[in-house]
């Protein structure tokens, strides 16, 4: 066990940091920040991920065969340190690194990552994810979207819904069915589509946040060449599987960490501004505890992701344990976002314009968008339910 | 960076937790068996293993080892109900090595071999968790006078390690023989009945230069010290209590099926292992910051592993009971013995509150350094 880091990955450190420092826009997080508009941020940050690859920092733990860096997973969770203590743009192109990437390295054939993985890392190619349905959420193996064999294509038709950032997809992974006659985990297949195939529509959907991240999207008599299925037919549900486990696992959370100690430290700073009548928020003990609490929290949900990571490195695969992760990890930043609103008096509650206005209205924002932290990748319940089944072998 | 054990750490666990499951059952406990007589058994099994001498300097005949090896150990102490004397001892090895080597040298090869006891004195009525507000004292004199609270097996003690504040007024540790005039100690009944807890009251007992073994920083480390194995002991009971009531529930049947096939159980039994984990991933990072981390570091990890063990036992504690229906409320059903403990670790050495606050100030400290 040891936190230290080495000789070499202190300069990865500092090179990263040179690097950060050099390629944001002067002034970044203080007097220039991201656009406001929805749309131009989304552009803004594609612009970022091709800057980033352009620097060679995209797909730091990646094999350099498919253009990745070829460095371990501690350098990767040092890059991402960096880029939150930048507070640089986060990329729009997750679903494509995390997703759609993680899960052709493993089920995927050697002619579909050489063709997909170098543009994804790229960020010439974006990916949205096909998984949720409006009647298959939770009950995801349920999925109805159908897809037929038909010569050297399938034709897909249905419906999948919460397909963030669509309308910017090149691509989709999308789950499925493709035997209608066996129990239902057993029926479903995994492909890669192209959006701008004939017969797909996308219809944005408004977030509580008033924003417009996800979207329904239809498929019509939509034409996927069988080259795009990846592993068996009908080995989807354990290919999804993968992908999951990378939602759920410990990079994807370490970066979330970082992003989230970001807003507690914002937090923090804010509330030795803010009077409370006759003292500083934080003077006041209660608020004191419960800084303290979403501390200890979120400084602990960076532990767990280290101890994932090191059974990575140690080349144990992520499984059913990721749900611990999100979990928690989930939980965790609802109830800071909630004790956020609760500590700083009613001017928290201003969003924009008014010039009481804390943090450009970034604590109500992130407590309106935290509702989906217990929702998305797996509601709550359906981790407990993975947890008691899967992990401790409760009975189902 | 690498926050994992290695496999002679994973394998000494191992063979630790196979010996405490053959000759230290909790069924000891529930069976009417003394804790004072139970623990004169273990410790000769304990010293077998070498275990006293773990964090013992090789000169002194120990293994050398440190915190980070000792904590599966300690987690594994937790979970079997192992007396406080036995931790007690075993951290005290850690603060003589560190502080008073030379001085301590006769007593730390005595302790690896498993020949000596000591007793941690620290806690008063009225003093809190935050030792500058603990009285006892010595005068100009070199008489020590107060009285501490729930020290553990302190009428047999070899060697009591006492915090006080020296005749300049500064916080100190002595470390003086339990016999020495002017000692003396009673039994307590105290929450817990795993082990036997006493006051020791000290009145007007002469201490000397040769009894110090450090001042301010000796006693924030050994503070320090002592939560942080008792986190790592409590995230050894919530393990415990895991398995126990997961075990149960699949067991016991009612409405024609095992209760753990209920969602309403299944989630509890998931909520205690998010817990449990990261309570664990806590305790370890306070272990490493022991035996790593500097001055500024080492608290702010102690307090939060401590803070999150002290709210995961509370909860998981709570909830295996409660998932054992009617029986988990019998003494036969022997859970009681981990509810005391956890609330006897999770009281004794601070608080949530207290925890939270020292965390609170390392955090503003760290954003004030930028």
């Amino acid at each position: 066990m040891d936190f230290n880091y080495s000789p070499e990955e202190q300069t990865f450190r500092d090179e990263v940091r040179a690097w950060l420092a050099s390629a944001l826009p002067k002034g970044w997080g203080k007097t220039a920040f991201e656009p406001e508009d929805e749309d131009e941020r989304a552009h803004f940050r594609i612009e970022w991920e091709r800057k980033l690859y352009e620097g060679g920092w995209s797909g730091i733990s990646w094999p350099t065969k498919y253009g990745g860096r070829g460095a371990t997973l501690v350098e990767q969770g040092i890059f991402a340190e960096e880029c939150a203590r930048a507070q640089a743009p986060e990329g729009i192109n997750v679903i494509g690194r995390n997703l759609a990437a993680t899960t052709l390295m493993h089920h995927g054939n050697e002619a579909q990552r050489e063709r997909y993985l170098p543009r994804i890392l790229a960020a010439e190619e974006i990916w949205c994810q096909g998984f949720s349905e409006p009647n298959a959420g939770s009950d995801l193996a349920s999925a109805r979207c159908r897809a037929v064999a038909d010569g050297d294509h399938f034709v897909v038709n249905g419906q999948k819904i919460w397909t963030s950032f669509a309308q910017y997809s090149q691509w989709c992974i999308l789950l499925a069915r493709t035997d209608q006659d066996v129990p239902k985990h057993k029926g479903l297949s995994f492909f890669l589509v192209d959006m701008k195939s004939p017969g797909i529509t996308i219809r944005p959907l408004t977030q509580i946040s008033g924003e417009n991240e996800f979207n329904e999207t239809f498929f019509e008599d939509v034409r996927v060449p069988k080259e795009n299925l990846v592993g068996e037919l009908n080995d989807g549900w354990r290919i999804a599987m993968t992908t999951l486990a990378y939602e759920r696992g410990a990079e994807d959370a370490l970066a979330r960490q970082i992003r989230f100690k970001q807003e507690l430290d914002l937090l923090i700073a804010q509330a030795q501004e803010v009077r409370l009548g006759a003292r500083r928020a934080i003077d006041d003990p209660a608020i004191r505890q419960r800084l303290a609490t979403s501390i200890v929290d979120l400084e602990l949900m960076r532990m767990n992701c280290l101890r994932e990571f090191s059974k990575a490195i140690k080349g144990e695969k992520p499984g059913p344990e990721s749900s611990l992760m999100k979990l928690y990890w989930s939980h965790v930043a609802q109830d800071m976002a909630d004790m956020a609103m609760e500590v700083l008096g009613p001017e928290t509650l201003l969003m924009q314009g008014d010039p009481d206005t804390i943090a450009r209205g970034r604590f109500p924002m992130a407590f309106m968008q935290s509702r989906a932290f217990t929702i998305y990748s797996g509601t709550s319940e359906i981790q407990r339910n993975i947890i008691a089944e899967r992990v401790l072998g409760l009975p189902k | 960076m690498n926050f994992d054990f290695n496999e002679e750490q994973y394998m000494f666990r191992d063979t630790v937790r196979d010996s405490l499951n053959a000759g230290f059952p909790v069924d000891l406990f529930r069976d009417g068996g003394e804790p004072v007589a139970m623990e004169a058994a273990l410790w000769g099994q304990l010293a077998e293993l070498g275990l006293f001498g773990l964090m013992v300097p090789e000169e002194q005949g120990g293994l050398g080892l440190g915190m980070v090896d000792f904590a599966l150990i300690a987690e594994e102490f937790g979970a079997a109900l192992v007396p406080l004397t036995v931790t007690d001892t075993i951290c005290a090895s850690l603060v003589l090595a560190k502080f008073a080597a030379s001085v301590q040298a006769e007593n730390l090869a005595k302790l690896a071999a498993g020949e000596l006891r000591v007793a941690f004195a620290v806690y008063e009525k009225n003093g809190g968790y935050d030792p500058a507000d603990f009285a006892a004292t010595i005068g100009g004199d070199g008489v020590l006078n107060g009285r501490k609270l729930l020290v553990a097996g302190a009428d047999r003690a070899d060697l009591l390690v006492i915090v006080a504040r020296d005749a300049a007024g500064s916080l100190a540790l002595y470390a003086v023989e339990g016999t020495r005039a002017g000692i003396s100690a009673s039994r307590e009944t105290a929450l817990d009945i795993t082990g036997d807890y006493h006051s020791v009251s000290f009145d007007s007992v002469s201490v000397s230069d040769a009894d110090r073994i450090g001042g301010a920083e000796a006693v924030e480390f050994t503070l320090d010290l002592l939560a942080a194995v008792a986190a790592l002991g409590l995230a050894g009971i919530g393990s415990r209590m895991l398995d126990t009531a997961v075990a149960y529930v699949k067991e016991r049947s009612q409405f024609g099926q095992p209760i753990g096939k209920f969602q309403a159980i299944k989630h509890r039994c998931a909520d205690m292992a998010v817990d449990v984990n990261t309570a664990r991933s806590g305790a370890y990072y306070a272990a490493w910051a022991m035996a790593s981390a500097d001055r500024a570091e080492r608290p702010w990890a102690v307090s939060m592993a401590k803070a999150k063990a002290n709210r995961m036992a509370v909860h998981v504690v709570r909830e295996a009971v409660q998932l054992h229906g009617g029986m988990g409320y019998t003494w036969e059903m022997a859970l009681h013995f981990h509810y005391r403990r956890a609330r006897h670790l999770e009281v004794l050495y601070g608080s949530t509150e207290y925890h939270n606050e020292r965390v609170l100030r390392g955090t503003m400290a760290q954003l004030a350094a930028g």
